[in-house]
């Protein structure tokens, strides 16, 4: 693949649950605006034209958002039923994979900024659904953008895995997801919860999550309570696992509270 | 350089057994060890798309996971063995029972030529361990032990004449040829429309973590919008007042026991009743009903569930899933190939009658053509 619509690709990034993430120049049209290189995401998912409706609808709500914190989406399309969105590239990566080595601080900073964002968008009435670290980028000054707003419940409804994610990633997820509950606040602060943990520690909330059967690692999901790992930081330790509580009711009422704690912490 | 040989060429069926299956471009492998190990390879590779030759370097020098993979190289197709892992191949020759390649101390690398016909990679014992069903990765991850590479069946050539030449790729590798494309480019300008999400939580606590539970306001959140009288079953509230089933032991949204609450029986919205998750790990909320099929046209009392089917062995509307009070209801409808429930008692598939609903039990292992899903019950008892 050498490019999409009018993008030429430069370099691919990535392999994600959903689609392709490709470097890319960008086309003339969106010049002017200051546009040269920009991130472009192209998805798996075979789109009729009502997909794509349903994605413009979703994009442009979250285009609309206010929110120094999300990562923005610049334009948005489909060539031959290929479903593409345009961000700018963040050259520090993501707090999944940096490009450079981040502090705990800055780590904690990133999922603060995160958390602020989701925030935003919940007031908009839209839950982002696909929190984890991979999809919060880093900017050169270690501040935290939110991306990759999940398409994939829009694109196919009801869907709450997807079949080619790395069973790795299945930790992010709120038992109640699983259980068919709509995603909501309390689904994304749990998937917060979760990245806090995963990035600050580098290990998985499920020791013995089962490595042979996606229905088996569910099963256990639902069955086994998250474990903290004990180089989290203990600063950080009660705020997690507040978010990672069984019941979505007990967890943080809102993702800027969730922010706000964060932001009270210093290691 | 090999032109038969690519992985491209190849499907690739995944195996049953601990570990790990990953494909995409170029890279067909099974891990062993840690999935969340091989989540972070998966995340560096990305960061440094390795390909080729430095793939393979990168797959022997591996901390803590063991691999068999099988690598596309400008010289042609490679594959790398570490630690335990071990690899069958097959050329096609039914007097010659093929060449095993096992256990080799610190890891090997053979070129694998245009004659061979499919290769077993992965742990230990997956010889001939097929799954219930057989469907081809054709990229991402999922469990398993295993990986059986061969070249896609013919079968697929057949039913869309020299489909390999006359249908181009859905992106143009040449500007010169531009596919119709539409854009929107996205401004900051229409104010939002919808309204905020619902704040679910018990009001402010003090402390962190929250204090023991008090009285929640919330009730399950229901796909309201969706219901209508048909979706009103009898339950019961548990003491915080989430809408269950009946025989529930525990309720099914915070998990709290009912074994001592009085059984009072009360109308309201029927709860998500479970999930099924496909054998590529799709996984579907049981919170609305699902017409499935190769490419079931859309209707307005259930969501569409298109099944990737490379086998053609799916009708285009095979089956529908539906609710009967507090149970899940499938319904075969009229396939060519059949749906299937797995009687584990009698070791077989039995198939459904057409237009018969038939009650999925907790567990149940179900066929359509050749995919397979299992259902798994919301209801702790
Ligand atoms: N806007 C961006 N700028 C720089 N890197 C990005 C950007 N978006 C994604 N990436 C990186 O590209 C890789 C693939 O991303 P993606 O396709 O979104 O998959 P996933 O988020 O599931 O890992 C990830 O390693 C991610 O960190
Ligand atoms: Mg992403």
């Amino acid at each position: 693949m050498k490019g999409i619509a009018d993008y030429i690709f430069i370099e691919r990034m990535g392999t994600g649950n959903h689609g392709t993430f490709w470097l890319a120049e960008a086309p003339e049209r969106l010049a002017e605006a200051g546009h040269d290189r920009l991130g472009v995401k192209v998805l798996d998912h075979h789109a009729t034209d009502q997909d794509f409706r349903r994605m413009a609808n979703e994009l442009q709500v979250y285009a609309a958002i206010d929110s120094p914190f999300l990562a923005p989406i610049v334009d948005a399309g489909q060539q031959d039923g290929t479903l593409y969105y345009s961000t700018p590239y963040y050259d520090s990566g993501s707090v999944g994979a940096p490009s450079r080595p981040l502090t705990l601080q800055e780590i904690i900073n990133c999922i603060a900024d995160a958390s602020e964002a989701a925030h935003a968008l919940h007031e908009t009435g839209v839950a982002h659904r696909d929190i984890k670290p991979a999809n919060i980028m880093v900017t050169d000054d270690g501040r935290g953008r939110l991306a990759d707003l999940g398409l994939a419940q829009i694109l196919t409804p009801g869907q709450t895995v997807t079949g080619v994610g790395p069973v790795g990633t299945i930790e992010f997820l709120a038992p109640e997801l699983i259980r068919g509950e709509v995603a909501g606040r309390p689904t994304d602060i749990w998937a917060l919860g979760a990245t806090a943990h995963r990035a600050l520690t580098g290990k998985s909330l499920y020791r013995d999550l089962p490595s042979n059967s996606l229905l088996d690692a569910l099963r256990y999901l639902l069955d086994t309570s998250p474990e903290f790992h004990s180089t989290l930081p203990s600063e950080v330790l009660p705020i997690v696992k507040r978010c990672l509580l069984a019941d979505p009711a007990q967890r943080f009422p809102t993702a800027l509270d969730l922010a706000t704690a964060l932001r009270g912490v210093a290691v | 350089m090999n032109d038969q040989y690519l992985l491209e060429h190849m499907e690739a069926i995944p195996l049953d057994g601990e570990g790990t299956v990953v494909r995409r471009p170029g890279l067909v492998a099974v891990f062993a060890g840690d999935p969340s190990d091989v989540a972070d390879l998966l995340t560096e590779f990305d960061a440094s798309s390795p390909k080729g030759l430095a793939l393979i370097e990168e797959l022997r020098d591996l901390d803590g996971l063991e691999v068999a993979a099988v690598v596309d190289t400008p010289m042609g197709v490679q594959l790398v063995l570490t630690g335990a892992m071990h690899a069958l191949i097959d050329e096609g020759d039914p007097d010659d029972p093929g060449l095993e390649v096992r256990t080799p101390a610190g890891g090997t690398v053979t070129d694998l030529d245009d004659r061979s016909a499919s290769v077993w990679i992965g742990t230990a014992g997956i010889r001939n361990v097929l799954r219930h069903s057989v469907f081809n990765l054709e990229a991402g991850t999922v469990p398993g032990g295993g990986i059986l590479l061969r070249p896609i069946p013919s079968a697929a050539a057949i039913d869309t004449p020299a489909a390999a030449t006359l249908i181009p790729p859905p992106i143009v590798d040449e500007p010169a040829v531009v596919l119709p494309f539409e854009s929107i480019e996205l401004k900051p300008t229409a104010p939002p429309a919808r309204q905020s999400l619902p704040i679910v939580a018990a009001a402010t606590p003090e402390a962190i973590p929250a204090p023991a539970p008090t009285e929640v306001e919330t009730s399950t959140p229901t796909p309201s919008e969706r219901s209508t009288a048909d979706d009103q079953v009898r339950g019961i509230r548990c003491s915080r007042d989430h809408f269950n089933n009946p025989s529930a032991a525990y309720c099914q949204v915070c998990g709290i026991s009912m074994i001592h609450l009085t059984h009072r029986l009360v109308p309201g919205p029927r709860p998500t009743l479970g999930f099924i998750v496909f054998d590529d790990g799709a996984t579907f909320a049981l919170d609305r009903a699902y017409r499935l099929g190769r490419q079931p046209d859309p209707v307005a009392n259930a969501e569409t569930i298109a099944i990737i089917d490379s086998e053609h062995s799916l009708s285009r509307h095979h089956a529908d899933l539906s609710f009967d009070e507090w149970s899940v209801v499938l319904t075969d409808r009229g396939s060519t190939n059949g749906t299937f429930l797995w009687d584990e008692s009698a070791g077989r598939w039995n198939r459904l009658a057409a237009g018969v609903p038939t009650v999925l039990p907790t567990g149940a292992h179900v066929a359509l053509g050749r995919r397979t899903f299992t259902y798994e019950s919301a209801t702790r008892s």
